[in-house]
């Protein structure tokens, strides 16, 4: 598929909860009460409390995972950019497109969107084929 | 070289019960690998900087982060993160703190975190 975009296909994931929230504070470390407390929360303007940006950055990951098995690609870089917050009750759908292949890397551009279609982070990964002459 | 204005953070084991307890944190399937995520694990060294700076948590944001793997992590790997002193930019009442932090196994540096912070509502007092 050299040298053309080709999607990749979409993965619904679970709706946002605040017991994940809390899972993820646990798991991550980042106990910010901005994500644990609405009153906090309010304080900081926004309406309850707010998911993690690394939380979206963490399903882009398994995004990435599920697309890309490690046994055949090697990450090399993955970036993301938190566009949007998310909130408990948001689902989100991770999607992505290779935009460029070379003899030893992918470019991908990956995003997940909200339940009304906006884009709440977006990123790229840069890996590399570990069989150079597969083609995904 | 001593670069005293590091902040060094406590070790982390990477163990099995820490990758499956943030795999099910993000409700996704168990992989025996690390996630690529993970790194956000050794983010102790950011937030004591960002306290260090005075940074009202209230009013921040995580608006950009980057991973850059030089080699990777993997399950038992005992990994430290090193934060040198961030880079701040102030201007029109918000800070923007962008911080770099190794996380390294053995002094082998394995993944390079960049993390980008927006600080709102700074008073003109704090640079």
């Amino acid at each position: 598929m050299r040298g053309s975009i080709k999607k990749l296909s979409s993965i619904p994931c679970p709706k946002i909860t605040r017991e994940q929230l809390w899972a993820y504070a646990g798991a991550s470390g980042d106990r910010n009460p901005i994500h644990l407390d609405d009153d906090v929360a309010k304080k900081a303007g926004f309406p309850s409390v707010i998911a993690h940006g690394m939380l979206s950055m963490g399903l882009l990951g398994s995004y990435i995972q599920s697309q890309f098995p490690e046994n055949q690609y090697l990450l090399q870089s993955f970036r993301a950019r938190f566009k949007r917050v998310i909130f408990p009750g948001d689902t989100l759908t991770c999607e992505g497109e290779i935009r460029k292949e070379t003899e030893t890397t992918l470019s991908v551009a990956l995003w997940c969107r909200n339940q009304v279609g906006e884009i709440m982070t977006e990123g790229e990964a840069v890996l590399m084929p570990l069989d150079p002459n597969r083609c995904p | 070289m001593d670069n005293s204005t590091d902040i060094v953070s406590a070790p982390i084991q990477l163990t099995m019960e820490l990758i499956a307890k943030f795999y099910s944190a993000l409700q996704s399937p168990f992989q025996s690998v690390v996630p690529p995520t993970l790194a956000t694990v050794f983010r102790e060294s950011e937030f004591a900087w960002l306290k260090r700076l005075g940074v009202n948590f209230d009013q921040m944001l995580h608006t950009e982060q980057e991973y850059q793997y030089l080699k990777p992590l993997q399950v038992g790997d005992r990994a430290v993160a090193v934060t040198p002193s961030p880079q701040v930019r102030a201007r029109s009442g918000m800070r923007m703190i962008h911080l770099k932090t190794t996380v390294s196994v053995k002094d082998e540096p394995r993944v390079v975190c960049h993390t980008t912070i927006l600080e709102r509502g700074v008073s003109k007092g704090i640079k």
